[in-house]
Formats: C-alpha cells, structure tokens, sequence
C-alpha cells in the first residue's frame, strides 16, 4: 500500500480536530482540498511544508469549527447536554407516567442510559461525538441511581450506605473518565492512516473500552444496591439490573460493533475511491 | 508584506472587496488581495477560510460550489446586500484611519 499524499495526510489532521457534522466536514475538507490542489508543487511536498505554508492542521480545525453555525457543530460538551437533557426529559416523562418511587426512578434511568449510550456509541463511531462522550454518558446515569439510592437510604436506612456509593461511584467515574480521556482519543485518532487490520483492532479496542465503561457504570449501581441488602429499595432494582446489564452489553455491543464496522466499510470505500 | 496583527483588523475589508465584481473561490481572494496590492498584502492562506466561514455566518457573504476544472471543486464567494452596506463602512473607516496615520507618521519612516 503506497503512502497517503502529503494532501490526503494534511487533511487527516486537519479532520481529526475538526468538530462539525458530516455534512459540514466534508464541505469544509473538500473546500480546503480544492485550495491545496492549487499550490505548486514545492508547497506541498510533505504534510509539514503544507502545514508550514497554511497553518498547523488543529490549530486551523479549530478556528475554522469556531466559526461555523452551531447547528452544525459537534463541540465536545453539546453530545453531552443533548444526551444528558434526553435522559432527563424521558425520565420525566416516565415518571409522570408510571408513579414516582424511588425504584421505578432508579430502574428507569438505567434503561433511558441504554437508549443514550447506544445513540452516542453509534455517534462516536461514526465521528460526530467524541470518544470519551461514550464513556461520560454511560456514567451519568449510574451516579444518578447511586445518588438516588443514597438519597433514599439517608431518609431510610443507615446513612452511611449512601456515603460509601456516592464516594465509589466518584471515584470509579472519575478513573474511567480519566481512562477515557487518554485511552479513547488515542484509539480513534487519525483512521486515515491506520492500515486496515490496525483500524479494526484499534476500533475493537475502543468499543471494548467503552463496554467495560458501560458494565463499570451499570455495575457499580447494582453494587451499591447488593449493599442495601434486604433494606427498603436495594433487592428488586438490583435483580432488575442483573438482566439489565447483560442484555444491554449485548445489545449496546452488537449495535457498536455493527456500526464500527459500517463507518471502516465506507471509510475503506471512500479511500479506494480516492487511491 | 504588512504585519499579521495590523493584517487582521483590515482582513474582512479586503476580503469583501475581493468579492464584489465577481464571485471568486478562496484562492482567487488571496490572489486578487496580493495583486491589487502590488503583493504588499499577502494574507496567510490558513486565516482566510476562519474569516470568510465568519463573513457568511454573518451574513455578509454567500457561497455556492462551482466546478473549477474537470476534477477540481471550489467554493465561491459573492457579496451580499448587507455585506455590501458593511463593507462600505469598512472602507470609510480604513480610509479615515489611513488619512490620520498619514498625517501622524507621513514622512516619519
């Protein structure tokens, strides 16, 4: 396989910092493509001298995202509110109803976390969201139930339950977001350049990391509740969540996978077409 | 070749005078900016696309893709109404600038 020209590896970069929808993106890297294809030839010798002569490619992504509409952004805190807001909307909603005690609540904000994390998996796959998003979504709602768990034990049971929960919840989110932070971006970054065995591994990686996220943030709640014993809330939420967390593995899994592999498949697709 | 700071306040200005005889793709603008200029106004090629996604989002300009040759697409850019009112405003206050730094330093270099 010959190497990528140094437009093609120029613009890899430029893409991987560029925050915008599909759409966007394209318009923009085609935009920028039809512009270097116009310099002579000592310009664009390696990605360097192109990078020399029009600007550091995530330096440019940057500045170029910050100006476009917000519509058409993808900013790494929006998928976070979009997501987060759907959860909470939809838990409203469920709550308005279906009643409104503190089991159905914990039950029913793990299930809209399927729904987020499936929609955000499928997202971070295909590049509209960032890895990492994947992993902070999966963990808002399992600090939600915890909290929800603690809160009631407080009024309930022992308040020294709720302490332990809310402090391993914390410290459990905050070393997989740190995971997260360093491992996912890592993972996913410049696809143009990874061979195509690289890709699939490399991808496999990042759904596997996002999956054990997923399993961490879902299990610690059924943890907190296999705490609570036969007390007042904690035995039919956590049967409810063994289940849980098997199916939805599997499903937030294969939906991942499926989509992992679409996105390499027109990836693969779209390079051929180039080459 | 003028200084990048000083280049940045002027940017849109020449940006917009670019564009009003005719719709001109990015690296039509930044030719037209050094030619009209005898070169002495060479904007840096990676600031030009910020600016001109900032013109349109703000009105000023309009884009649309024209095939430039047989392989090749590029965008261009027209003025807008509202883009031609800015752009006489930024050439009044240019000018008016131009004037007064010519009184304070004409001579001085």
């Amino acid at each position: 396989m010959s190497p990528p020209a140094p437009i093609d590896t120029y613009l890899a970069r430029v893409d991987e910092a560029l925050w915008l929808r599909r759409r966007a993106r394209r318009d923009v890297l085609e935009e920028l493509r039809g512009h270097l294809e116009t310099l002579d030839e000592t310009a664009r010798r390696d990605a360097d001298t192109l990078a020399r002569e029009f600007g550091e490619p995530a330096l440019l992504a940057r500045r170029i995202a910050a100006e476009r509409p917000w519509w058409q952004t993808t900013a790494p805190w929006r998928p976070t509110v979009y997501l987060f807001a759907y959860l909470v909307v939809g838990l409203m909603a469920q709550i308005c109803l279906r009643g409104h005690d503190a089991d159905t609540l914990a039950n029913l904000i793990s299930w809209s976390d399927v729904g987020a994390i499936a929609v955000a998996t499928a997202a971070a796959a295909r590049r509209m969201i960032h890895p990492l998003h994947v992993v902070m979504i999966g963990m808002w709602p399992a600090l939600l139930v915890t909290m929800l768990m603690g809160g009631a034990l407080a009024c309930n049971g022992p308040a020294s339950y709720s302490l332990i929960s809310v402090v391993l919840t914390t410290l459990a989110s905050l070393l997989i977001v740190s995971l997260g932070i360093t491992v996912g971006p890592a993972l996913l970054a410049s696809p143009e350049q990874w061979t195509v065995r690289g890709r699939r591994l490399r991808v496999a990686a990042a759904v596997a990391a996002a999956s054990v996220a997923y399993l961490a943030s879902l299990g610690l709640s059924g943890a907190a509740t296999i705490e609570v014993g036969h007390g007042w809330i904690g035995m039919s939420t956590h049967g409810a969540s063994g289940a849980h967390v098997v199916i939805c593995t599997a499903a937030f899994g294969a939906l991942a996978c499926a989509s992992a592999w679409l996105t390499l498949r027109g990836r693969e697709r779209a390079m051929a077409a180039r080459a | 070749m003028t200084d990048s700071q000083l280049m940045k306040g002027v940017s849109p200005v020449l940006v917009l005078q670019a564009v009003v005889a005719k719709a001109r793709s990015g690296p039509e603008i930044l030719a037209d900016i050094a030619a009209r200029s005898g070169e002495a106004l060479a904007m840096p090629q990676g600031t030009l696309y910020p600016l001109l996604y900032r013109l349109e989002r703000q009105g000023l300009l309009r884009s649309a893709w024209r095939a430039s040759d047989g392989t090749r697409r590029m965008r261009e850019y027209t003025l807008t109404a509202k883009g031609s009112a800015e752009l006489a405003k930024g050439k009044r206050n240019c000018l008016d600038l131009a004037s007064a730094l010519q009184l304070m330093l004409g001579g001085a270099v």
